[in-house]
């Protein structure tokens, strides 16, 4: 699945380091297996573009960090080439006590956490259930493209959708899946975020 | 369960507000041609028939049994059914899985497969078969008809009983599911499938409690026959927290919403609307598009229909010339004829006539509301004309009547030659949706 470049720093001058390699603008990420909410935490920075900022940025979000949860054990910082601006959507999947695993399909932002403009179906689901399901939502028109709001191509939209929907369906040991924010563009997309909640084990955030 | 021989009520009684007497005067009323079997320890007869001290003294085999006794002895009661080789039970008795104990319940399931019977309940009003007339229920004796209609409750299924008698709709099978401790809406809906009796399915819910078996069993069973579903929420007794947005976002109903669009499931929201896609989906063609015309007599009307048509997705597409220049020969110079097509008031029953016949044959549209205000002196030849104008039409046509119970002679010989009839525009409406939306299941 479509993830931007990443890499792990350990230090300021790593974080440097890969930031000249993937090239510039860079994000910067926390990394911790104490903190889930890294935003909460202050522990995300967006749109670094000198090795100055990357350095600085560093140092800044392990002090919030620390500051946040002091006894957290801290690995470092994940330094991903930013994605450019597309159609942010959202795509999730829980297991309904009643009807099992579950897919979510929103956009994101306001239209999913204000408005719950939301659409579900059952994993697994098939390649029209999922096309429904993304018409389903009362924002879909906007998908087409909308001011300067580019076009989101659908494809890799229902891609994804199935890809999760065999990963719900096929690991008993997930029970909650967040991919947000997806980047959906004209052509391709970008998980900017994920995180996946195991049973019976401590939360773990995929990079 | 539906073509019994031979009933056995257990706890029939003497006392007419109990529902072992109710069962008992519905079996009778609905002329029930097999044998009925009341059994009571204290009674030696009971409405005219002879009543056994327990189910075991009846000599004849017993197909059915209905049990209505104190929740304290339904457990022994069922083995006593067994050892008589009941196949089937209908357990009326209240007080066991809504009041917390469901582990009797678990137990009432356990005995059904260890000895071969289906049972349908606890906290059940009954079942009817009424191509039988087997009115085994407390809910009454509804007039027969394509519908099979499952309820979560009992006394709100009797309810809408009485909502599709004034629609003229009527009933093949009833279900009162009750607490569902063996057969559920899944179960159910897997043998209607097959029931020659019946064209529609409608289900009044509360709760799933098999969801994904229902999800694929209802995908299935809707290639056959429309399923539609009203259902109502519980309250939630409590939520996982969610440490995701997915989690948080879970609203149940929601969810419902996707695994009903996916199950090919057509979603009401209240018993009428209920009632009313079910009498559509019995009488009328599905439209092969989403493009709808309208005829009607005044202008108000005919705007609301269009605007309802518009809010649930339907299109209501400009006709073609050739129509409209047909359609001028009929109509005053100042009609409008684009769709909506309005005749403006008139009394001609030939003018309604020419106007339906040509709408019907527009290729532009795929189905035809018609909208009628009153009219109440010529109602009847209306209605007649209406009928006739759209006999062998693969179209479907819903007519929209606003005039109160004064129009009722009208309703009914629309209704009885498959025309459905609402009492506003807007009903007429999302009739037609419904149509439209279980037509684009079929062709996905």
């Amino acid at each position: 699945m479509p993830v931007p470049v990443f890499r792990l720093a350990g230090s300021t001058l790593q974080a440097r380091e890969i930031a000249e390699e993937l090239g510039y603008p860079v994000v910067l990420k926390v990394v911790s297996r104490n903190i889930l909410h890294k935003t909460e935490a202050r522990g995300v920075l967006l749109g670094l573009n000198s090795p100055t900022e990357v350095e600085e940025g560093y140092k800044q979000i392990i002090r919030n960090a620390k500051e946040y949860k002091p006894d957290a054990e801290i690995e470092g910082a994940l330094v991903q080439r930013m994605a450019p601006n597309g159609l942010e959507i959202i795509i999730g999947a829980t297991r309904d006590p009643q009807f099992g695993p579950t897919l979510m399909f929103g956009l994101g932002g306001v239209f999913t956490e204000i408005l719950k403009d939301v659409a579900f179906r059952i994993a697994p689901a098939d390649e029209n259930d999922v096309r429904e399901m993304i018409h389903d939502i009362r924002a879909a028109p906007i998908l087409t493209g909308y001011r300067s709001q580019c076009p989101a191509n659908e494809d890799s939209i229902v891609k994804i959708l199935l890809a999760i929907s065999d990963m719900i369906t096929g690991n008993d040991e997930i029970s909650e899946m967040d991919l947000n924010p997806i980047m959906v563009y004209e052509k391709g997309a970008s998980i900017i975020d994920a995180r996946i909640v195991l049973e019976k084990q401590a939360n773990s955030s995929i990079r | 369960m539906f073509h019994p021989k031979s009933i056995a009520v257990i706890g029939a009684s003497t006392n007419s507000l109990r529902p072992g007497y109710a069962i008992l005067r519905n079996l009778i009323k609905g002329k029930f041609k097999g044998s009925i079997f009341p059994i009571n320890p204290n009674a030696l007869d009971i409405l005219g028939l002879k009543t056994y001290r327990t189910v075991t003294d009846v000599t004849d085999d017993i197909d059915l049994a209905i049990i209505a006794v104190p929740a304290a002895i339904v457990s022994s009661t069922i083995d006593e059914c067994a050892r008589k080789k009941v196949r089937a039970i209908v357990i009326i008795s209240a007080g066991f899985g809504e009041t917390g104990q469901t582990n009797v319940e678990k137990e009432f399931r356990e005995k059904a497969k260890k000895y071969g019977i289906r049972i349908v309940g606890p906290n059940s009003a009954g079942i009817l078969n009424s191509f039988e007339n087997m009115y085994g229920t407390i809910e009454g004796t509804p007039t027969k008809g394509p519908v099979a209609f499952l309820s979560q409750s009992g006394a709100f299924g009797g309810g809408i009983f009485g909502l599709a008698q004034d629609m003229q709709l009527g009933f093949s099978k009833f279900v009162s599911i009750g607490n569902m401790c063996d057969v559920t809406f899944s179960d159910m809906l897997e043998y209607l499938a097959g029931d020659r009796d019946t064209k529609v399915i409608a289900m009044y819910v509360e709760s799933i409690t098999d969801g994904r078996r229902f999800v694929s069993v209802a995908k299935r069973v809707s290639l056959h026959k429309p399923v539609v579903v009203y259902k109502v929420g519980r309250t939630q007794a409590g939520r996982r927290a969610a440490i995701s947005h997915t989690g948080s976002m879970a609203t149940s109903d929601q969810i419902y919403d996707g695994a009903f669009k996916q199950a090919r499931v057509i979603r009401a929201y209240d018993a009428e609307e209920l009632m009313e896609y079910a009498a559509a989906l019995t009488s009328q063609p599905l439209p092969k598009g989403r493009r709808i015309g309208i005829l009607t007599d005044a202008g108000g009307p005919g705007v609301a229909a269009a605007d309802a048509c518009n809010l649930l997705g339907l299109e209501v597409p400009e006709v073609s010339e050739t129509t409209q220049a047909e359609l001028r020969r009929f109509l005053p110079t100042f009609a409008s004829t684009r769709n909506p097509v309005d005749m403006t008031f008139t009394h001609d029953p030939k003018t309604y006539e020419a106007c339906v016949k040509l709408l019907l044959s527009e290729e532009r549209i795929d189905g035809l509301i018609v909208t009628i205000t009153s009219h109440i002196e010529v109602q009847e030849e209306l209605a007649h004309t209406i009928v006739q104008s759209s006999s062998n039409c693969e179209k479907p046509l819903m007519v929209s009547w606003t005039a109160g119970r004064m129009a009722d002679p009208a309703r009914e010989i629309l209704r009885r030659n498959g025309i459905p009839v609402y009492p506003t525009p807007e009903r007429a409406a999302r009739a037609m949706a419904c149509q439209a939306s279980y037509s684009k299941f079929l062709r996905r």
